[in-house]
This record gives C-alpha cells, sequence and structure tokens, in this order.
C-alpha cells in the first residue's frame, strides 16, 4: 500500500519548472529520495506537505489531497528540516512538548510523551538544558524528537545526517532504522550521502530534473541481472580467464583474485565456471550474482 | 580478602525506567479552532521567567502606590479644611469631575509608567519573530498544522496580552480602591463609564507598542537590533515632534499640542486623554499659574495610531513566508 500517491505533478516557480509532470507512488516503510541539487526533492516534500501548490497534477497523501487537506496532512505527518532549526529561548523538552501541542496534543499529554520522546532519541540527560546550547549532533536528535512526538504515521527527513560526526551519524542512522522498521512508522529520507540511504531504507526513488528517473528496492537496483556474477579465486588466474573466455563470458573487471564476469546465458553457471577452473588449475572460493554500490545506481541515473 | 562486588540483581537491566523502547502515540489529537493561542501562551510562559520583566511590573506599580497614597492624604486634608470652612481645592480639585479621570491619566502616562512598559515591549517583543528567524523556528511552527494567520496571531497576542494585562491590572486596583473609598463621596454615580475608559485605555500602549515592534521585528535576525531601532524611533521621534510644533505652531497653542503628539509616545498620551476624556489641569502640569492643556485635536492622532497598528501588521504579514520561493 502507498502512503503517498503523485499522479502528473507540476509544480512552477515563476518561470522555473521545479517538478516536472512527476507520477509516482511511494510505498511504506523506508524510502530513500535522491537526486543531485535542483532534482526537485525538496520542492516535492513541501509540496507533500501542502506548502507549495502545484500548477497541475496533484497528491495524496495518507489518503489526503495535499492541495485541499495540508493542515489535516501537517497533523498526521512529521518533518524534521534540512536546516539547522528550534524555537528560541526554550529547554529541549518544553521545546518538543511545544511541538507536540502545535500538532494537536492536549498539553498533559504533550509533556509526558516529550520526556518519552527524548528518552528514546538519547537526549533524557539534556532535556532540561536549553536547546541553543546543544551540540551539532543533539540539534539533529530534537529536531528528530520534534517530528516524532505526536505519533505521526509518516516522517520527512531531509538529509537527517547533516554536520554530524562518524558516531553522531551512526546514532542518528540506527534511530530511522529503528522507527522504519518494525514501528509503524513509514519514513521519507531525503540526502544526498548515499551511505546513509542504503542502510536505512528499502526502496529508492532516483529523481532528476524533476522528474523520477529510477525507482525500486535497493536490493533490486543494485543487482545486475542474472547473467553478471562476481567470482572469487584463491590466486589471480590468467588461464582461468581464458578458459572463461573460450565459454562464452566477457570479462568485465578484475581486482585481485576477485573477477566480474558476463555470461550469455544463464544455463549451468557453477558447472561452467568449476569446468573452467579445473581446466585453468585456479581454485574458485566463491562465486554470487554481481551488484552494484547505490552511488552506481545513483550515477548511472542522473548522467 | 574479597574486594568484588556482589553481581547487580537481574532486574536492573529490565527496569521499566530504562526502557528506550518506542512507542506509538495512542492520545488524543485536537483540531484547534484557537491555535495561535498556544503560541500566545508559550511566548507569555516564556516571559514570565524573566527577572527583568518582574522588575519593569515593579516600576509600573510605583506611580499608582505614589499617586494614590498623596490623592488620599490631600483629599482628607481638602475635606478637613472644607468642613472647617477655610476652603481648598486639592490636588486634583474638590468637586472636579474630571479628578478621578485625571488621577488615573497620572499614573497611566506617568513617565515611569509609560518608561516602564515600553522597556517590557522590548524585553518581549523585539525577540518575538527577530529569534525566531534567526533560529529558523518558522520552519518547525508551520511544519504543524498552523497558518501563518496562526503564526502571527499568536506572536502579536503574546506581546499585547501581556502588554495590556501589565497596564490594566494597576489601574483596576487604583479603580477599586477609589471605589472602596470614595463610593460615598458619589465615585459610582460621578463616573458611570471610568471602568470603561479605563478599559480602552490600557489597551492603547499595548496596540502600539506590540504592532510596530511585530512589524520590525519580523524584518530582522536581531533582537538587539529591532531594540535599538524601536528606542530611536520612540526617543528621537518625540523630541523632533516636539520641535516641530514649536517651531511650526508656536502661536497656536492647539495645533502645537497637536503637533507634539505626532510621535509613539506621542499618539499614546495623545489617545489616552481622548479616551479618559479630560483636560490636563495645572498639578497634572506641574505648573504655579493656572494653564491648562487641553485635548489634542483627535482625528490627526487616531489616524497616526490606526496607522502605527495596521502598518506594524502588514509588515510583519508581508515578511514571514512558510517557504523560500524561488523565482525563476
Amino acid at each position: 500500500m502507498a502512503v503517498a500517491t503523485i499522479s502528473n505533478l507540476t509544480v512552477r516557480y515563476g518561470s522555473k519548472t521545479a517538478v516536472d509532470d512527476l507520477s509516482v507512488e511511494i510505498p511504506e516503510g523506508c524510502v530513500g529520495l535522491l537526486g543531485p541539487n535542483g532534482a526537485g526533492k525538496t520542492t516535492l516534500l513541501k509540496t507533500l506537505l501542502g506548502f507549495v501548490h502545484p500548477a497541475s497534477g496533484g497528491a495524496v497523501v495518507l489518503g489526503m489531497n495535499a492541495a485541499t487537506e495540508g493542515m489535516k496532512i501537517r497533523q498526521r505527518i512529521g518533518l524534521m528540516p534540512e536546516i539547522d532549526c528550534h524555537i528560541p529561548g526554550m529547554n529541549g523538552v518544553t521545546f518538543v512538548a511545544l511541538a507536540g501541542e502545535l500538532a494537536g496534543m492536549p498539553s498533559n499529554y504533550a509533556l509526558g510523551r516529550a520526556h518519552e520522546v527524548l528518552e528514546y532519541c538519547q537526549l533524557g540527560e539534556a532535556r532540561y538544558r536549553n536547546v541553543e546550547t546543544y551540540s551539532t549532533g543533539m540539534k539533529q536528535r530534537v529536531k528528530f524528537a520534534q517530528a516524532l512526538v505526536h505519533g505521526p504515521k509518516l516522517i520527512f527527513l531531509d538529509e537527517p545526517t547533516n554536520g554530524l560526526d562518524p558516531k553522531g551519524r551512526d546514532e542518528m542512522l540506527e534511530l530511522i532504522r529503528d522507527i522504519s522498521h518494525g514501528k509503524g512508522v513509514n519514513v521519507i529520507v531525503s540526502s544526498h550521502l548515499l551511505p546513509d540511504i542504503e542502510r536505512t531504507c528499502d526502496t529508492v526513488i532516483v529523481m532528476r530534473q524533476g522528474q523520477v528517473v529510477r525507482q525500486g528496492s535497493v536490493a533490486d537496483l543494485r543487482e545486475l541481472g542474472g547473467l553478471t556474477v562476481d567470482v572469487d579465486l584463491r590466486h589471480p588466474s590468467e588461464p582461468f580467464l581464458e578458459a572463461m573466455r573460450k565459454r562464452g563470458a566477457t570479462i568485465v573487471s578484475q581486482v585481485g583474485a576477485n573477477v566480474r564476469l558476463t555470461l550469455l546465458d544463464d544455463k549451468e553457471i557453477g558447472r561452467r565456471l568449476f569446468e573452467a577452473a579445473q581446466e585453468a588449475g585456479a581454485q574458485v572460493r566463491g562465486f554470487r550474482p554481481a551488484s552494484r554500490s547505490l552511488q552506481d545506481v545513483f550515477l548511472e541515473a542522473v548522467e | 580478602m574479597n574486594y568484588d562486588l556482589p553481581p547487580p540483581p537481574a532486574s536492573v537491566g529490565v527496569s521499566n525506567v530504562a526502557d528506550l523502547q518506542y512507542r506509538n502515540y495512542e492520545g488524543p489529537l485536537i483540531s484547534r479552532t484557537m491555535r495561535w493561542w498556544i503560541i500566545a501562551k508559550s511566548g507569555m510562559q516564556n516571559t514570565m521567567k524573566k527577572p527583568a520583566f518582574w522588575v519593569c511590573v515593579a516600576f509600573c506599580l510605583l506611580p499608582y502606590l505614589i499617586h494614590f497614597a498623596i490623592y488620599y492624604f490631600t483629599q482628607g486634608l481638602t475635606q478637613q479644611a472644607a468642613a472647617a470652612g477655610v476652603g481648598a481645592a486639592g490636588v486634583l480639585g474638590a468637586g472636579d469631575p474630571e479628578r478621578y479621570g485625571q488621577l488615573v491619566y497620572t499614573c497611566l502616562c506617568s513617565d515611569t509608567n509609560l518608561l516602564s512598559i515600553f522597556i517590557i515591549a522590548l524585553l518581549i517583543g523585539t525577540g518575538s519573530i527577530a529569534a525566531d528567524n534567526r533560529a529558523n523556528a518558522l520552519m518547525v511552527y508551520l511544519s504543524k498544522p498552523i497558518t501563518k494567520g496562526d503564526y502571527l496571531l499568536g506572536k502579536w497576542m503574546g506581546i499585547f496580552l501581556t502588554l495590556w494585562i501589565v497596564a490594566l491590572l494597576p489601574c483596576l486596583l487604583l479603580f477599586l480602591l477609589l471605589m472602596v473609598v470614595y463610593t460615598t463621596d458619589g465615585f459610582l454615580r460621578e463616573n458611570p463609564t471610568l471602568i470603561l475608559r479605563i478599559l480602552a485605555a490600557s489597551v492603547v500602549p499595548a496596540l502600539i507598542h506590540t504592532s510596530l515592534l511585530i512589524g520590525l521585528s519580523a524584518w530582522s535576525k536581531s533582537p538587539r537590533l529591532v531594540g535599538s531601532i524601536y528606542a530611536g524611533i520612540y526617543f528621537v521621534g518625540a523630541i523632533l515632534a516636539r520641535i516641530l510644533g514649536n517651531s511650526l505652531y508656536g502661536n497656536d497653542p492647539d495645533m502645537n499640542n497637536t503637533v507634539q503628539h505626532f510621535s509613539v509616545s506621542g499618539v499614546i498620551e495623545g489617545m489616552i486623554q481622548y479616551i479618559l476624556h479630560i483636560t490636563l489641569s495645572p498639578a497634572l502640569l506641574q505648573k504655579r499659574d493656572d494653564t491648562t492643556l487641553a485635548m489634542p485635536i483627535v482625528a490627526p492622532l487616531a489616524i497616526a495610531a490606526v496607522v502605527l497598528i495596521i502598518g506594524g501588521i502588514v509588515a510583519a504579514r508581508t515578511k514571514i513566508n512558510a517557504v523560500e520561493v524561488i523565482r525563476g
């Protein structure tokens, strides 16, 4: 089931078209929104929040029309903006409780829930400190807490690991992974950092110039297809490569004893590999369908 | 000897207090009609935490205490003198129908009170939107079910209600004291509308300060800069208006008086004088001769007040945006 359905959406800022006739279904779970600067990711998020009125087309978020029911949508979703933002002059718990009240929680519920969420975001001990005194990592976590306080079913995270050190980044990614798996919360992560997406998301949408250029599960996108395999040899072996070429294989790459090759068909791949190894006197330690990094997928999609 | 500590009880690791698991929120989510009230309430709560605010409130009360004491004792002496057949007019004039209104004006428009209200306005108004701009707080507010209008109204009401309460409460206390002490002298019969006039007069400084500060604050990221600019407008404007009045209408007291009111503080004083409907007596002007000061011409002052209020709100409304719009 889709958490958001976007149909023929076009958004223009004056003469500039930010999103161009975009149609996509955003599935449940953790979804990564990828794209170079100016691809239209933030505009898409703002449209889904009801901040931007489309020139044509529309979007339905959690069953509500983004153009006409923006207020209702914002009550049921959480937003962690990219920029550093907080309400000044408040400590952590007051800030998060106020965010809960603004979302429609009664004040006593909001305060209790603020304590709970800050504990979850590992800010329990800093909750009575003024937010302005927080470190960058703590500010990111308090932004996450305010997005989470009213128990939204969908959260938008815009560059959630911006400015974090490796430890802080690890902790934030762990929080995102935890919240989006088995807790009934759907997450849309917009990020430039592909390893972050790879680590947290199940599905990826790649955008370029206001359009979706690639969409699918991370595993599917990384897969190169059944005819390309990675073979691990004990030692680099030129005779093995020669034997495989004789069997119609194309050598894609070789790094040390690791060989990537493409076969003409997928019939008895294992048998052919072992026959070639036997013929060349090489030792095969393992083989598997080849996969590529998300960065390769991204670069291929946007170039 | 064994120095090892005994192992912790098995229950320590699974204590409910240390349960950091995420739990979904199952409580209610209300669609409020007065969404601005959350922002206003939060602003007022923040104000209450500032010690400087309470110091200014204490200064606001001072003129009321002093003037009431003076009025009470001199009125007592006047009554005794009248009973002895000596005859005296008292500080505000015995039998003067305006005397209670004049007393309220003296307190509300005393330098101490106006300055204290001005300082409180600076204290809570300068950072109201400017500090939010600096901290990008608008992004947090508007990602919730809050409109730009709710945000602006909440910020405006947070300052306005605080200033109004600070201006109104001492006036009400003074009114109650006068009522308790002078009801037998026909206080309520002589002044049936005084309470309404007090309510309206105390609104004026709150309205003008709030709107102007909100307007200035929305255009800046620095509360200090906003405070400096507003203090400049407030004080320099008053001096310029006085110079202008004297130089342009030196021979026309009415016009001179009116032009001298064309500043933020002047408009506040003039409108309060009009609402309380009083002529400033020699005692109020601290003059030894019989000089009185009539009300300034009200129409231009009222227009100036409306322009200041609406101008401030429109300036703020123009600047508050939910999203940064890229213009191609």
